[in-house]
C-alpha cells in the first residue's frame, strides 16, 4: 500500500502541473457539443442561399470547415486563457467588478457552459465503458469530474483571468456566446426533463 | 488516496482519451504529440467529426433517385430511406460500407421497430444500458427514440440522431401523397422568386398549386392536425403534424374542415382550397417541413416515370 500512498502525494503535489489539461479537455468536449450544432445551422443557412452551389455538398463542407475553425480558435484562446490565469491572483469580488471586462464575463460563461457540457459527455461515456446500468452512476460520475477538475477551472477562469480594458474580447464575445448557448442546450440532458 | 491525486489523474486521463477520439482538437493534439516523437501519421479529417443535425443530410436525400426496393422485411419507405442516408452521411460505425449496413438491417428487422432501428444504428449493448436507465427513472416507453436519447452519450446521440431520427424523418417525407386530386398545375415553385404581390425578392417557402375555388385538399400523411388558423399573410391555413419532425402546411383555404387535435389518416379531406389571405389568384400553397425547414415538394410529386423520388408515394389519395 505504501507505494499506492506515494504514488497518490506525488501525483497531489503535481496537481498543478497537470489539472489544467484535463481541465482544457473538458472545455474541448464542450465547445464540440456546441460547434456541431453550429455547423448544422451554418450548413442550413448556406443552403439556403439563392447561390448555384456546383456540388451539393459544398454548403456542408463550408459549414464543417468554418465550425472546426471556430473550434480550433476557441481551443487556442482557452489554452491562452489558461496560462494567463495561472501567473495571476486570485482576486475577490469588489476587485472582480472594478476591473471588470467583457472577457471577464464572457470566458468564465463559456468556461462554465463548455465544462458542463463537456463533464455530460464524460460521465455518459464513462458509465458506458462500466457497463453499468444504474440511473445514478452517469450522475455521480458527473459529479465527481465537476467536482474534481471541472470546478476547479471555472473558479480559476472567473477569478484569475488578469484585469484588461473594459473593451478587451469584444470581438470574440458573439462566438463566445454562441457555442456557449449550443453547447448548453445541446449538451446536457436536462431540457427533456423541465 | 489520502490527497486524490491518483483519482484525479485517473479523470484527467479519461477526459483526455475521450477528447482526443471524439474532437477535432484533440485529434490535431494527439497528431502533434505523434510528430513531436517522430512518428509519422497523415493529418486527421478535421472536418469529419461533424455530423450536422440530420436535416442537412436529409435535404440532399430526399433528391436522390429512387432505386426500387429489394425483396425484404423492411417497409420499402424505410430500406429507401435508410439506403439514402448511410449512403450520403456514412453507415453506422460497426458497419464497413453503406450495403452492408443495409443487409445488416434487413437481418435484424423484428417486430419492435423502433428497438431493432436503435440496436442496428447503436450496438445492442448502448441501447440496453440507455433503455434500463430510462426505465430506472421512470420512462413508461424507454425504447422510443426521444426517450432513450437523454440517457446516451452526446456523441452517441447525435449519431443516433442521424441514424434513427433520420431514416424515419425521411421516409415519412417520401411517403407523402400529393395534396391535389383534381387537374393542376405548379404555378410557382419553391426557393427564391420575385413576390407576385410585393415585388420584391422573397424565399417561396412552399409550391403553388392552381386549382379553382373549391378544390378538396387532402392530407399528405397521417397525423395530428397541429394548427387551424388564419392570418393576412397564409389566409385560412392548416398544420398537421406527422411526428419523427417531418410538418405538412396547407395555405390560402376558402375552408378547413378539421379541427386543432384531431387525428386524420393519409388522403383525408381536410379542407377546400381558396385565394384567402395575401394571394394573387385561387391556388394551393403546399409547404412540407422537415426537422424546423422547408422543403422543395416538387421532387415528391408523384409522375408516371417509376424511377422518380414520387414513385414511392404509394396509392393516390382517394
Amino acid at each position: 500500500m505504501r507505494w499506492v500512498t506515494r504514488m497518490d502525494d506525488g501525483l497531489a503535489f503535481s496537481r498543478p502541473g497537470w489539472l489544467w489539461v484535463g481541465q482544457l479537455a473538458l472545455v474541448v468536449l464542450g465547445t464540440h457539443r456546441g460547434a456541431e450544432r453550429l455547423a448544422g445551422y451554418l450548413a442550413r443557412w448556406l443552403a439556403m442561399l439563392p447561390a448555384p452551389w456546383p456540388d451539393p455538398d459544398l454548403p456542408l463542407t463550408l459549414a464543417a470547415v468554418s465550425a472546426t475553425g471556430i473550434e480550433l480558435c476557441l481551443g487556442l484562446f482557452a489554452i491562452g486563457w489558461l496560462a494567463v490565469c495561472t501567473r495571476q491572483p486570485s482576486v475577490g469580488h469588489q476587485a472582480w467588478l472594478r476591473q471588470a471586462s467583457i472577457r471577464a464575463f464572457t470566458v468564465p460563461i463559456y468556461w462554465a457552459a463548455t465544462t458542463l457540457a463537456g463533464t455530460w459527455t464524460v460521465a455518459l461515456g464513462a458509465a458506458d465503458l462500466v457497463g453499468g446500468t444504474s440511473t445514478m452512476l452517469p450522475a455521480f460520475i458527473a459529479v465527481v469530474v465537476l467536482w474534481r477538475v471541472g470546478l476547479p477551472g471555472c473558479l480559476k477562469m472567473a477569478r484569475q483571468l488578469p484585469p484588461a480594458p473594459r473593451t478587451k474580447g469584444l470581438v470574440l464575445a458573439p462566438a463566445l456566446l454562441l457555442v456557449s448557448g449550443l453547447a448548453l442546450r445541446h449538451g446536457l440532458p436536462v431540457w427533456g426533463w423541465l | 488516496m489520502r490527497r486524490g491525486g491518483l483519482l484525479d489523474a485517473g479523470i484527467v486521463l479519461g477526459i483526455l482519451v475521450l477528447a482526443a477520439g471524439s474532437t477535432p482538437v484533440g485529434a490535431l493534439g494527439v497528431w502533434g504529440i505523434d510528430a513531436l516523437r517522430g512518428v509519422e501519421r497523415p493529418m486527421p479529417q478535421l472536418v469529419g467529426f461533424f455530423s450536422f443535425s440530420t436535416r442537412s443530410h436529409l435535404t440532399a436525400a430526399v433528391l436522390l433517385p429512387v432505386r426500387a426496393p429489394s425483396d425484404s422485411p423492411l417497409p420499402g419507405a424505410l430500406e429507401v430511406a435508410v439506403e439514402r442516408v448511410v449512403r450520403t452521411s456514412g453507415p453506422p460505425q460497426h458497419y464497413s460500407t453503406p450495403e452492408a449496413a443495409v443487409e445488416g438491417l434487413r437481418q435484424s428487422w423484428h417486430e419492435d421497430h423502433d428497438l431493432a432501428l436503435e440496436r442496428w444504428a447503436l450496438g445492442r449493448d448502448v441501447v440496453e444500458r440507455a433503455a434500463s436507465r430510462a426505465r430506472s427513472a421512470g420512462s413508461s416507453d424507454p425504447t422510443r427514440w426521444v426517450e432513450l436519447r437523454r440517457w446516451l452519450p452526446a456523441h452517441t446521440a447525435a449519431e443516433g440522431d442521424r441514424l434513427v431520427q433520420g431514416p424515419r424523418a425521411l421516409a415519412t417525407v417520401l411517403e407523402l401523397a400529393w395534396p391535389i386530386q383534381a387537374p393542376h398545375h405548379v404555378t410557382s415553385g419553391y426557393g427564391w422568386r420575385i413576390h407576385p404581390t410585393l415585388g420584391t425578392k422573397r424565399f417561396h417557402n412552399g409550391i403553388d398549386l392552381g386549382v379553382p375555388i373549391g378544390t378538396t385538399v387532402f392530407a399528405a400523411q397521417s397525423g395530428r392536425i397541429a394548427v387551424v388558423g388564419e392570418n393576412a399573410v397564409s389566409g385560412r391555413f392548416v398544420v398537421i403534424d406527422h411526428d419523427h419532425d417531418v410538418r405538412t402546411a396547407y395555405c390560402h383555404l376558402d375552408q378547413a374542415n378539421v379541427t386543432a387535435g384531431e387525428h386524420v389518416e393519409r388522403g383525408a379531406p381536410i379542407g377546400a382550397s381558396g385565394n384567402s389571405g395575401r394571394s394573387t389568384g385561387p391556388h394551393l400553397h403546399f409547404m412540407v417541413r422537415l426537422a424546423g425547414e422547408t422543403l422543395d415538394p416538387h421532387p415528391l410529386r408523384p409522375e408516371d416515370d417509376q424511377t422518380s423520388p414520387g414513385a414511392l408515394h404509394g396509392p393516390p389519395v382517394p
